[in-house]
């Protein structure tokens, strides 16, 4: 759990940057959509987690 | 008998000033849960929360505006940069409602717009006649009165909420040059979801898991946000700054009545008289703006996104 946390966190906040770059450029389609499902599960699980602890 | 052609925009104003009066009750509200909060938890996290809860609205809005095309943008390093300047003033904001009485911390971040006149000069190249830096000066004398230096020594709380005044010129800066080319509800999804990725970045330093209905504060302290930016920019939308901007001060009065109601806290004359100083200069600043506005068609009023050249989404 220690170590997928940090995995789980930064890999949400990466997604989360690179859906922003995909909606700024317009783009969308299938990409944007995978890159925001995961982006934001992996902070939904985080977020699930520290409250469980 | 016909409606005379000024009663429609008789009616978008007194709708402007509504939304605008909205959103400083809105305001208000986040402030003070923000202070409460700020109490018990890290303003990092507070912060994080409030930008994470108020991507509802934003997303609301950019919905309402026409979709993801409302999003497509050339300048997103011009949003980053918005971003970081908006966020650095919320975080030391809130870190002012938490050393200061609510009203004491908003009446001295009522000083933006004389840093906005003063920083307009090397940033933005404006000149500023001897009117408007007229007007600086007796508002910075009622800064002064307001903060009250002794003996060469700030209140620290004064000068955090003065920090982030200075911040949110900054942040009015970097919101005027992108509206010349972006639509305000671009502009407002853009702060929301980049602050909230930028406050998120300082959660694993200083974390404390809400309770329950202390997330239940949180949310409604988001979504207060939210909605605060939605009122006042459909009210800039409505009418033109010179008629909205003074309702903007209205805030104060919410700050005095909740300060007092649930803090206990009475603002002292020289809080009261330095507050009306600051406001009374604001007001100069921003009559002064409308008039040039109609002398110099090409020169924007202050506090107004210029979207003349903003695309339509």
């Amino acid at each position: 759990m220690q170590t997928l946390l940090p995995l789980l966190y930064f890999g949400g906040l990466a997604g989360s940057a690179l859906t922003l770059r995909t909606l700024s450029r317009g783009e969308g389609g299938r990409r944007g959509y995978l890159y925001a499902a995961a982006s934001s599960s992996m902070l939904a699980a985080v977020l699930v987690l520290g409250f469980t602890g | 008998m016909p409606p005379s052609p000024a009663t429609p925009r008789r009616e978008s104003a007194r709708k402007g000033i509504l939304s605008m009066l909205a959103a400083m009750v809105l305001m208000t509200v986040m402030n003070a849960l923000a202070k409460h909060l700020a109490a018990h938890y890290p303003l990092t996290e507070v912060t994080f929360f409030r930008n994470l809860f108020a991507l509802l609205p934003a997303a609301a809005m950019v919905a309402a505006a026409g979709g993801r095309e409302c999003l497509r943008t050339e300048h997103r390093l011009g949003h980053l940069w918005r971003a970081v300047v908006g966020l650095t003033s919320m975080v030391l904001l809130f870190w002012s409602y938490h050393l200061l009485p609510l009203a004491d911390a908003m009446a001295i971040s009522y000083a933006a717009p004389l840093f906005l006149t003063a920083l307009s000069v090397p940033l933005l190249g404006e000149r500023v006649g001897a009117y408007r830096w007229g007007a600086v000066a007796v508002g910075f004398a009622g800064v002064l009165v307001m903060v009250r230096p002794g003996a060469g020594v700030f209140e620290p709380g004064a000068l955090v909420a003065l920090a982030a005044a200075v911040a949110y010129a900054l942040a009015m800066i970097a919101m005027r040059q992108l509206g010349r080319t972006e639509q305000p509800v671009t502009t407002v999804f853009y702060f929301t979801a980049l602050s909230t990725l930028l406050s998120a970045l300082a959660l694993p330093f200083a974390w404390t898991t809400p309770t329950w209905s202390a997330l239940g504060l949180m949310a409604l302290m988001g979504l207060a946000g939210g909605g605060s930016q939605y009122f006042s920019t459909r009210a800039y939308a409505l009418a033109p700054a010179v008629v909205i901007g003074p309702f903007s001060y209205s805030g104060l009065v919410w700050a005095m009545l909740l300060g007092w109601l649930v803090w206990g806290d009475v603002p002292g004359p020289a809080m009261l008289a330095g507050a009306g100083i600051v406001i009374a200069s604001g007001l100069l600043i921003l009559l002064r703006e409308a008039q040039r506005a109609k002398v110099l068609p090409e020169s924007d009023p202050i506090g107004l996104p210029r979207t003349d050249g903003a695309r339509p989404c």
